[in-house]
């Protein structure tokens, strides 16, 4: 601690100190040269496509801390990378939603619609050399559906109605059913459907948590894993089955992908800007233009599956009871301007039940369309009248109601409190509440029913995540008492449609009636927003907006 | 001695207990659970069924009291469980980064120590009155400047603008600097206060003026009677100052995107991952224990006239002579002004100054 040297006279001298300040600025001037030398990283601007490359690190920055690997886990973050380490039985195309073979080279779907029968492609292996053979294949659907109460593991929902495997011989596997399923071909193209090694089935749940344990077929392969902020993947040389809807055959073309937690927004963006990392995911909207003006490239994906919406609790007491709150509250809620001042265009403007992308989505616009006038002759007509304060009120009751900011997304607050503004438009009183985490989860664990407003959204690129979330023997978030049999049959009737003519069809009988008893309030399409170094090429994503980096490539 | 040691252990033992039951007691009265915050999430796709699987395979169906004997046993046989988000065991979780945090925290203690002495006599011994005055500002200056605010105008410039440093660990040296240097200014602050005023009250001492009026230059006052006299409430501060290093390295380590114990706890606090938080407050409380500890047994030979056990005990073996002969030399006033402090055997120093 004492650094004066022996025979210095006091005061410390002034020629020291005009020492120690030369030494600082001498210090300063070389970091700012260093800077000068280091500095040169900086992007150079797009090549706009070209040849690709092979080769190159591609470096990935999550906000979310990565959790438990096991492939049922739809973590944002941990599904970045399992996306990109197994294989499935068909590949989706996320913009035609067309099932096509990856796996299995073809299929047939029994008479009955009860039985699927896989016909897998030979030479396919796991990291581990193991062969990707029918019997792997049937005991990995086999721990899907009927789980491991002994290893901890539960049966996924993906799954229902699941009766059993058969292996008719080592390339083709014949998987049964209780009930028909419209939804299950493209259950086979999901991540969580991904085809894992023995090892894997027969960890416990703990230890299928460990990345190390997710052994699939796919393009990449673990080389290592941080703790819970870092993962390195690196290319499988002998990769030889890329799906039908690849731009390309056989290896990947990056060498490796290092993906990193990051959870500052601002460290990530900078990042992007300063050439340190070449994908950000979920970029804020506010952030969106920061990113382009800094050379950087914004791509945004639909997240196949339900709009964002609110969800309304017909089981809670109060006004929302009233078919016609709920049509004013509809009319009142002003979607286009939610996307301009909120948001970005990265974000669709729902028009039903679906959001843009997924296939055989609905439309349902005719009821969605902004009209303050309407809403408040509804409201009018419900007996609502406007009190001393502009709130509406009835029989001493005011209008009023508490939304939520739900803590799953990240654009929540700022749409929540442009709805508010907009509902008060009408007379409509909102308290706004911003629960953490766990009080949140309290709140719904408490009585789920009770909470009138719910934002959320269940992503799936197939109809069927209609009947997970409405169906009253699902999740009933409408919490309808008594059950609603009207709403419950439509959503039944999409999954016994195999013809996509008739099923489009069952899915527009949904949204018709979703929207003409207006049980939900949609708000936008959830969508991923990447950030991308201008080098980035061939980035793409899986339909549920889970990146796939097979085809990507990096210039230069 | 002995007996002290045994007696300090017997409480650091006590204080571990406190620490985990509070922990386990306030973190169980949380609504909630590991388990359940990750299947209530819509997009989880996970059935209430499944909750109950993995409820009873993770022994969280168990009552309360149950668990904690369990938990508390376990821990007492070094067993921690598995982490509810990552199933990892937790000793192996907090293994893993504890390099990475005492690196950060360690150079974090040089820097704040560097910087505190810096300024400290540089508000003491200054030789412009401006600088004093301006030195005198930056403990209050530092001390006020939210950690996250240093690292983000770090970043800002150093990694974004000038490419100076990664804004990641890359696992370098240089990726640990500022990160460090953050860190540093939140104990440099309180560190550079009190030591500057410390060395200022002991500077007006008579005995100084004594040895000023005797010839002896300020360097020499400075680093034979001054820097021992002043450094007790430093020293003290210094072991208040762990743990505010272990939760600034929290900030620190989620603005750097820094693998370590910080942001092992941001995540496992926002998952109610309770093994997790258990095994890091546990492993915080020995640390802070162990420290404070050392810094008690410190004292004694700093200030010989403290005494740890009560005991009388001399230390005049070794005294440098050069020490003794101003000493004896000093009239009568001064004299007293010295002793009166070595007659009653104090134990621990009451006069420490919080920050």
């Amino acid at each position: 601690m004492d650094t004066n040297s022996k025979d210095e006279p006091t005061p410390m001298s002034t020629i020291r100190f005009r020492k120690l300040l030369a030494a600082t600025a001498a210090a300063t001037a070389l970091a700012t040269v260093l800077a000068g030398c280091g500095g040169s990283s900086s992007p150079a601007s797009s090549s706009g496509g070209g040849d690709p490359v092979t080769g190159g690190t591609l470096t990935f920055y999550d906000p979310v801390e990565y959790s438990a690997w096991q492939i049922t886990n739809t973590l944002w973050s941990n599904t970045q990378v399992t996306n990109n380490l197994v294989d499935r039985l068909t590949w989706q195309d996320p913009e035609s939603g067309e099932i096509k073979p990856w796996l299995a080279e073809s299929w047939e779907i029994s008479e009955d619609e009860l039985s699927y029968t896989f016909h897998l492609r030979e030479g396919v292996t796991f990291s581990n050399g193991e062969p990707v053979d029918a019997a792997i294949v049937a005991a990995n659907y086999d721990q899907h559906g009927f789980g491991d109460e002994a290893r901890g593991i539960a049966p996924d929902t993906f799954f229902s109605d699941y009766e059993g495997s058969e292996v008719v011989d080592p390339q083709t596997v014949r998987f049964t059913f209780t009930r028909p399923n419209a939804g299950f071909l493209q259950v086979t193209s999901v991540y969580r459907s991904g085809i894992l090694a023995q090892s894997y089935l027969d960890a416990d749940w703990n230890e299928q948590g460990q990345l190390e344990n997710v052994i699939g077929s796919g393009p990449f392969v673990l080389e290592s894993v941080s703790g819970t902020s870092e993962v390195v993947l690196a290319k499988r040389d002998d990769y030889d089955w890329a799906p039908d809807g690849a731009q390309h055959e056989g290896a990947a073309y990056l060498d490796r992908v290092v993906f990193k937690t990051v959870p500052e927004a601002g460290t990530r963006v900078g990042a992007l800007q300063s050439g340190e990392a070449h994908v950000a995911r979920n970029i804020a909207p506010y952030d969106e233009e920061t990113v382009t003006a800094g050379g950087g490239v914004i791509e945004a994906f639909p997240v196949q599956g339900q709009t964002n919406k609110l969800q309304i609790s017909i089981g809670a007491p109060g006004p929302t009871r009233d078919v016609a709150v709920r049509r004013a509250l509809q009319a009142a809620t002003d979607r286009q301007s939610i996307n301009e001042v909120a948001l970005s265009p990265s974000y669709p403007v729902p028009t039903g039940t679906l959001a843009e992308g997924t296939p055989l989505r609905g439309d349902a616009s005719e009821y969605l369309t902004y009209d303050l006038d309407r809403a408040r002759e509804l409201l009018e007509g419900a007996g609502w009248v406007e009190g001393s304060d502009g709130v509406r009120e009835k029989d001493g009751q005011r209008l009023a109601f508490t939304l939520y900011v739900t803590p799953y997304y990240q654009v929540s607050q700022a749409v929540l409190e442009l709805l508010q503004s907009q509902w008060k438009e009408a007379g409509i009183e909102v308290k706004l509440t911003t629960p953490s985490l766990t009080e949140y989860q309290a709140l719904l664990a408490d009585d789920p029913a009770a909470v009138v407003f719910q934002q959320g959204q269940t992503s799936r690129a197939d109809a069927d995540v209609l009947r997970a979330s409405l169906d009253s023997t699902a999740n009933n978030t409408t919490y309808a008492d008594p059950v609603d049999n009207k709403l419950d049959q439509l959503v039944r009737a999409q999954a016994l449609a195999f013809d996509p003519t008739e099923r489009a069809a069952a899915v527009q009988a949904i949204d018709d009636y979703v929207f003409d008893q207006a049980l939900q309030i949609p708000l936008y399409d959830e969508t991923q927003v990447y950030g991308l170094a201008p080098s980035v090429q061939g980035f793409q994503t899986e339909a549920v907006a889970r990146t796939w980096l097979y085809d990507t490539w990096l210039a230069e | 001695m002995r007996r002290y040691v045994a007696r300090r252990l017997g409480q650091a033992v006590l204080v571990l207990w406190a620490a985990y039951t509070l922990a386990f007691l306030l973190l169980s009265a949380l609504p909630g659970d590991a388990v359940s915050n990750r299947i209530k999430n819509p997009d989880a796709q996970i059935s209430p069924a499944a909750q109950e699987t993995l409820l009873s395979y993770y022994g969280l169906d168990r009552p309360l009291w149950e668990q904690y004997l369990h938990g508390l046993g376990s821990a007492v046989r070094g067993d921690f469980g598995y982490s509810l988000s990552t199933g990892k065991p937790v000793a192996d979780m907090v293994v893993e980064v504890i390099p990475s945090t005492l690196q950060l925290t360690g150079l974090a203690l040089v820097f704040g120590i560097a910087f505190a002495a810096v300024v400290a006599l540089a508000i003491n011994y200054g030789p412009w009155r401006w600088l004093r005055q301006a030195a005198g500002s930056l403990p209050a200056l530092f001390g006020s400047i939210p950690t996250f605010v240093v690292g983000i105008l770090a970043l800002q410039y150093l990694s974004f603008r000038l490419h100076l440093i990664p804004a990641v660990d890359d696992g370098t040296l240089l990726a640990l600097v500022a990160p460090a240097a953050t860190l540093g200014l939140v104990i440099a602050a309180p560190l550079a206060q009190v030591f500057a005023t410390s060395i200022r009250s002991t500077r007006a001492q008579p005995f100084v003026h004594v040895l000023q009026a005797k010839g002896a230059t300020e360097g020499y006052i400075f680093r034979k009677d001054v820097l021992r006299n002043s450094s007790l409430p430093v020293l003290t501060l210094l072991g208040l100052a762990v743990g505010e290093l272990v939760a600034g390295s929290v900030v620190t380590e989620t603005v750097y995107a820094r693998e370590g114990l910080g942001q092992l706890t941001v995540g496992a606090v926002n998952t109610q991952d309770l093994p997790v938080v258990q095994a890091v407050v546990l492993l915080c409380t020995a640390a802070y224990v162990a420290v404070n500890l050392a810094v008690d047994l410190a004292y004694p030979f700093i200030d010989p006239r403290i005494l740890v056990d009560g005991r009388t005990r001399r230390v005049t073996a070794g005294r440098p002579a050069a020490r003794t002969a101003p000493s004896a030399a000093v009239p009568a006033p001064v004299a007293a002004a010295v002793a009166p402090a070595a007659v009653p055997p104090r134990r621990l120093p009451v006069e420490v100054s919080m920050p």
